[in-house]
């Protein structure tokens, strides 16, 4: 009798679950994850570094976006936006494809974007993308990145991003071939799981005609600066 | 095949063992999922997408649940004793959940003694949802 009063009120607490959509096996979700928002110096007084994503969906469908961006001397100077729609197409892997837009610096350049992004053997973070523009535009990217956890809490994270270009765009500052390979190395600390705080020193080095577009704007084509940021989701 | 887990070993029952007859069928479930992805299901099956898991009324059966995943599964069957074998068949500790350690294999007997719809699954609320059987005894 006590057995069967129990299940009855368990099965009652399962009803409760499924009317509140509970036990909807595939639930709509969303993300939004700001994993780098830093300062750096030497350099500009002002200078703010954003990389963030955030998806909407289900277990296998999502839209996803990537806006990633720099603020320098009083104004954006660079702004990326990426609307994606990713489909798992292995256990560990995501094809994304969808369309990039340079929104600065001007005048803004528009992408088709095919890219895979997922966790390859031993842990590593991959998002491989290719992108095709008007007037036969190409590029390529490549991000890598890897978490050493000291602790639960406690992570360093090495990672390493390459951009590769068809052709020159002086327009834009961009030379063809090899453009730009940065590496950074960024030591966080998770207050909470949601909150991380980080230090850690980013190593931007530009190639061939990219780096004689920086020099005549003044710019360094090779620089290293010490960063400090919050690493943050929700 | 018969199981034994050792987190279950040292269990006896203070009674002894009521439903003596050997298993007439077994069950092997493998308990899967994707744990980046917080997919869960059995069999790589979801809930929503599974047939329901036949047992024939008065029958007594094996069931063996591997765990694929690096999860623990506590598996609830609803309605029926999980008599958790634990190497003394005379007296074998009556469960209504089982917990399934990760990567591993374990093994109990049921009496399907109770006819109608029966839920059946993983205890983890998050797990729930895909990882989840009903069990229909007729």
């Amino acid at each position: 009798m006590k057995k069967n009063i129990l299940l009855l009120l368990f099965s009652f607490t399962l009803i409760g679950t499924a009317h509140a959509g509970g036990m909807n096996d595939d639930p709509l979700l969303a993300k939004l994850l700001v994993d780098q928002l830093e300062i750096r110096a030497p350099g500009s007084d002002d200078q703010l570094v954003w990389d963030a994503e955030g998806w909407l969906g289900r277990d296998l469908n999502k839209l996803w976006l990537k806006i990633d961006g720099e603020y320098a001397d009083g104004q954006i100077e660079e702004v990326e936006l990426q609307v994606l729609y990713s489909r798992a197409v292995a256990p560990f892997w995501d094809m994304q494809i969808g369309w990039r837009r340079d929104i600065r610096p001007r005048p803004a350049r528009d992408w088709l974007a095919l890219g895979v992004k997922g966790l390859a053997p031993y842990y590593f973070d991959i998002d491989l993308a290719l992108f095709v523009g008007d007037r036969d535009r190409t590029a390529a990217r490549l991000k890598v990145g890897y978490e050493i956890m000291f602790s639960q809490r406690l992570i360093l994270v090495p990672e390493i991003e390459v951009n590769l270009y068809g052709r020159d765009d002086p327009g834009t500052g961009i030379g063809s071939g090899l453009a730009d390979l940065e590496a950074g190395l960024r030591l966080r600390y998770e207050i909470r799981r949601e909150f991380a705080p980080y230090i850690g020193v980013n190593w931007l080095h530009l190639y061939g005609d990219t780096a004689d577009y920086a020099r005549l704007e003044g710019k360094d084509p090779d620089s290293v600066q010490f960063v400090i940021g919050i690493h943050a989701w929700l | 095949m018969i199981v034994i887990s050792p987190i279950y070993a040292d269990l006896k029952n203070l009674y002894p063992t009521v439903d003596r007859r050997e298993p007439e069928r077994e069950i092997q479930l493998h308990l899967t999922g994707n744990m980046a992805r917080y997919m869960w299901s059995i069999n790589g099956i979801k809930y929503s997408d599974a047939e329901p898991l036949p047992f024939k009324y008065g029958e007594r059966l094996r069931i063996t649940f591997v765990n694929d995943t690096m999860m623990n599964h506590p598996m609830h069957l609803h309605g029926m004793w999980s008599e958790v074998e634990t190497g003394d068949g005379n007296r074998l500790p009556r469960k209504h959940t089982v917990i399934v350690q990760p990567g591993a294999k374990i093994s109990y007997l049921v009496t399907a003694d109770a006819p109608g719809s029966w839920a059946y699954h993983c205890h983890l609320l998050y797990h729930m949802p895909g990882m989840f059987r009903k069990v229909v005894v007729s």
